[in-house]
Formats: structure tokens, C-alpha cells, sequence
């Protein structure tokens, strides 16, 4: 599903990039929150656009920016772009926009969310993962995720890795970075009080430093190849089946097979455009097989047994 | 009566978007050092040193608060025990200095009233990065009437005298009956145990 979009080859910088399937803006009674899934779109990978438009911008040319994550934003400014990019056709055009503004306006997407990116419901499972320092239990926990939350996060966590791989610049470290964001994308399990309030924090920031110290491949896994066919529609349940089995997902995204394009755009599309303009060496396409990306479709519960560290 | 090492307790607050300096001008003042390591504060935070003033001993106890707006309902909270709130901003970040107003807001709606606000202008020692002139700041805390102050936590310029200028107007603003100074201390520790009973 891609948006046909044809262009001269000399137009091709004026193009609207990236390019990612529009989500109707849900429809809630009143002031309702929304949950995430009514953002996504309806294929995968499941990742509401406003997401993808921000991080592109931010991965363009603001990675070195000090202090990226951390600097408040003006509200006002935030509130406007936030009902923009919800509201209005067109996409909002961010190169003009400031670093702080478009890190704000994620944030505040964010947090209007009905429930945190991490549901609060799966906040216990992940404080008992860290507890039992085993990267495993927290990948299972990764993995109960619904797909929409599984999918934003990885895609949200590939880019800090990438904010963190800058961080002579911008300060801005895997600590700082989970310590500023941990609030807005982990929710408080309990009724926060003075006493447990520092326990807490901790614990939120705890979670989300081991899940930005989790190796990129495992987080681009779930972007690759979508791992729940259950959310997908028919089709696609079909052609997970039928194609990749066994085989390693990698050749699925190789152009030698022109079924898979359709699906390919859309991903690397959003990879491939960051993958231009940041000083990583990695591509979508160079990645290493590992035996992280290979099973898919029929075993999903397999998948949860497999150790992610020979990736590291 | 015989244990306590000081007179009177003050407590302050640092308050002001992320990343002004709020943890280097606290980590300056108690300890009399200077970190460059840009570590956010997680939720709320606080120090304590005792400092004398016109003969009292008074011990300032001075909460560091996260200027992640996730974290403002819980730093909010401490507004309300706090005698004194430093609202900093950041010489060379315009954005900290427009979000003063807002953060004004903030203390009227969740401080008490009679709490002795300072506006610090921080990282002056930053001259070729400034973007806010003293003059805006000065003007900004006339229009409020606020003390005012530009500091620099790195080489350490205003820093004491920020923090010896709000202790003296908070001893300035409490009652005048300080004939009797046992008095004076009283209402003091209620005011200070208000917030952990009111809160939880």
C-alpha cells in the first residue's frame, strides 16, 4: 500500500518525504483520549505518521542539536503543530520548525495518548524484568506488546539510539535520555504518592535505559517484518505464510521478488530516507543476517525463546 | 530544643525549564562545585547547608525539581511548603525566558502567597551565547516585582548572594513579633510539615 506518487526524477527533492500512508484523525465522543492503534495506519508497520514526520525531520540535520529530548518547548507552538498534524490534509512542513518544538510535539503526542506507550497495565512485567537482569525477560516483555505499541516503540527507540550515538554534541546520552523521557512513555502503574514517587521514577527510567541498550537489530526486526498477523488484515497473514516461512527476511526485502514491493516502500522508505542522512554506515539493506530476523509468521511463540544476545 | 544546630529551617525551591542550570547554581551553592555532565533531574531532589545570617543560624533546605514537564504534577506538589522559589532561566535560551510568565502561572496557582520569589538569569559567564540582555530581565522582574539576579554557576558569580538575598527577605517577611525567638521558630515547623502530611 503506497501512495502511487509520480514524479520527475529532477522533482524528487520537492517530493513530500517521507512517504507515509495518511490516518484518518479517530473520532472520539467529546474529549476523549484515543488509544494509540487509531493513529496507526492499517498496515504495517504500525506507526502513526505524525511519528515517523517528526523523527525523519529531527534525523535530518538536528541530531547534533544540545541538549535534543531535553530543552522545553513552547507549548503554544507544540499545542498547534500537535492539531495540525492531526487535523489538516496537508502534512506541516518541520524544516522550519525548532528542534525543541518538533521533540515537544512528540512528547505531547505522546502524552495524549489514552494509555503511555508502555501500557500501564505492562509496567509491572517490565519492573520484574529488570529486576531479573536478564535481557531475556525483558524481550518477552517487548514482545507481549500489542503491535502498534511494539512497532512505535521500536521505531522510537532505534531513534534515540541514533540521538545517543551523537551525544558528544548534543549531551544527550542513553541515561539522559531515558531519564527525560522515561515519564512520557512509561505510565505509573500505582496511585503516585510523595513516598513511592522517587521508586517510581526510578523504576521508569530504569526500564527505558535497558530498552535503549538492547541491540539495534533486534529493535529493526520489528520493523522488517511484521511479527503479528493477528493485527494485520487477511492478506497479509497469507503472505507471510506463503512467502517467508522459513526463509530469511532479508531476501524478502531484496527487489528480486516484485511481490514484495508494495511492502518494501513503505519501510524502507522511512529506513532508507534516515539512513541517507544520518552518519550511521548501516543500512536497511547491508544489515548482517542474523538469527534474529530470520522466523516469522507461524512461529511467533517460538520466537519468544530465541536469545537476542549472539546479536550483540 | 537542646539538638537542633540551627534556628530557623527555610524552604526553598528551584524551578525552570530544563536544562537552565537549576542542579549546576544548587550543586555550586552546597557544595561548591561545578559539573559540565548534563545529567536531567529525576523528579524532585534536595539539599541542605546552613548558612548564618544576621546572627540566626538558618538552615536552608532546597528542593531541586526536574524541569521535564511529565514531572510537573509531582514537583507541583512541593510548591506549597516552599518559603522562597528561584524561577531560573537560561541567558542563552530564549525559549526559558519566554516560559517565565508560565511559570509565574504556576507559582500563583500552587505556592503560597506570601512566598519570596527570585528570578535568576543563568550561564552569564557565557557571553558570546547570550541572547537575553540584563536589561529584559531586569525589566521582566520590575514588571512582576521579583528580585533579580544574573548568574553564572560555572564561575560561580551571584551564586552565594542569590541564595544569602532570598534567606534575608524570607527573615524579613516573617513576623515582626521576633522579640521572642522561640516564637518565631514555631510557626516555621508547621509550616514545614504541612506538605508531607497535606500530600499523602
Amino acid at each position: 500500500m503506497y501512495c502511487n506518487i509520480r514524479f520527475h526524477r529532477h522533482c524528487q527533492s520537492r517530493a513530500p518525504m517521507p512517504c507515509v500512508p495518511k490516518v484518518p484523525m479517530p473520532k472520539t465522543p467529546s474529549k476523549q483520549k484515543c488509544p494509540l492503534a487509531q493513529y496507526c495506519p492499517e498496515t504495517h508497520p504500525f506507526i502513526p505518521p505524525l511519528i515517523i514526520h517528526c523523527i525523519v525531520a529531527l534525523e535530518r540535520d538536528r541530531l547534533n542539536s544540545e541538549g535534543i529530548y531535553r530543552l522545553t518547548s513552547n507549548a503554544e507552538i507544540v499545542g498547534k503543530l500537535y492539531q495540525e498534524f492531526l487535523t489538516q490534509r496537508k502534512t506541516p512542513i518541520l524544516s522550519s520548525v525548532e528542534t525543541e518544538n518538533i521533540t515537544g510535539c512528540i512528547k505531547k503526542f505522546l502524552k495524549e495518548l489514552r494509555d503511555s506507550l508502555i501500557p500501564s497495565t505492562s509496567c509491572d512485567e517490565f519492573v520484574r524484568a529488570i529486576e531479573s537482569n536478564d535481557d531475556q525477560e525483558i524481550i518477552n516483555c517487548v514482545f507481549e506488546l500489542a503491535a502498534p505499541n511494539r512497532d512505535t516503540l521500536a521505531y522510537i527507540i532505534l531513534h534515540l539510539q541514533k540521538v545517543s550515538q551523537h551525544s558528544e554534541a548534543n549531551k544527550m546520552h542513553i541515561e539522559n535520555l531515558a531519564t527525560v523521557l522515561a515519564p512520557t512513555i512509561i505510565e505509573y502503574p500505582a496511585v503516585v504518592t510523595l513516598e513511592n514517587v522517587e521508586k517510581l521514577n526510578r523504576n521508569q527510567v530504569m526500564i527505558l535505559q535497558r530498552l535503549l541498550k538492547l541491540p539495534t537489530e533486534f529493535w529493526k526486526s520489528f520493523l522488517d517484518s511484521n511479527m503479528d498477523a493477528e493485527f494485520s488484515n487477511t492478506r497479509s497473514i497469507l503472505y507471510e505464510t506463503q512467502t517467508i516461512g522459513s526463509t530469511p527476511i532479508l531476501s524478502s526485502l531484496t527487489p528480486t521478488k516484485p511481490s514484495k514491493r508494495g511492502r518494501r516502500s513503505i519501510i524502507s522508505n522511512i529506513l532508507d530516507l534516515q539512513s541517507d542522512y544520518s552518519t550511521s554506515k548501516t543500512s536497511v539493506n547491508s544489515s548482517p543476517i542474523t538469527p534474529i530476523i530470520q522466523p516469522l509468521s507461524n512461529a511467533l511463540k517460538g520466537m519468544r525463546r530465541i536469545s537476542f544476545k549472539a546479536a550483540i | 530544643m537542646a539538638k537542633k544546630q540551627y534556628d530557623l529551617l527555610f524552604k526553598l525551591l528551584l524551578i525552570g525549564d530544563s536544562g537552565v542550570g537549576k542542579t549546576c547554581i544548587l550543586y555550586r551553592f552546597s557544595d561548591d562545585a561545578f559539573n559540565t555532565t548534563f545529567i536531567s533531574t529525576i523528579g524532585i531532589d534536595f539539599k541542605i547547608k546552613t548558612i548564618e545570617l544576621k546572627g540566626k543560624k538558618i538552615k536552608l533546605q532546597i528542593w531541586d525539581t526536574a524541569g521535564q514537564e511529565r514531572f510537573h504534577t509531582i514537583t507541583t506538589s512541593y510548591y506549597r511548603g516552599a518559603m522562597g522559589i528561584m524561577l531560573v532561566y537560561d541567558i542563552t535560551n530564549a525559549r526559558s525566558f519566554e516560559n517565565i510568565a508560565k511559570w509565574l502561572r504556576n507559582i500563583d496557582e500552587h505556592a503560597s502567597e506570601d512566598v519570596v520569589k527570585m528570578l535568576l538569569g543563568n550561564k552569564c559567564d557565557m557571553t558570546d551565547r547570550r541572547v537575553i540582555s540584563k536589561e529584559r530581565g531586569e525589566k521582566i522582574a520590575i514588571d512582576h516585582q521579583i528580585r533579580f539576579l544574573e548568574t553564572s554557576a560555572k564561575s560561580n558569580i551571584n551564586i552565594d548572594k542569590a541564595f544569602y538575598d532570598l534567606a534575608e527577605a524570607i527573615l524579613d517577611k516573617m513576623p515582626s513579633q521576633s522579640s521572642t525567638n522561640s516564637m518565631s521558630i514555631r510557626p516555621v515547623e508547621q509550616e514545614s510539615n504541612k506538605p508531607q502530611g497535606g500530600c499523602c
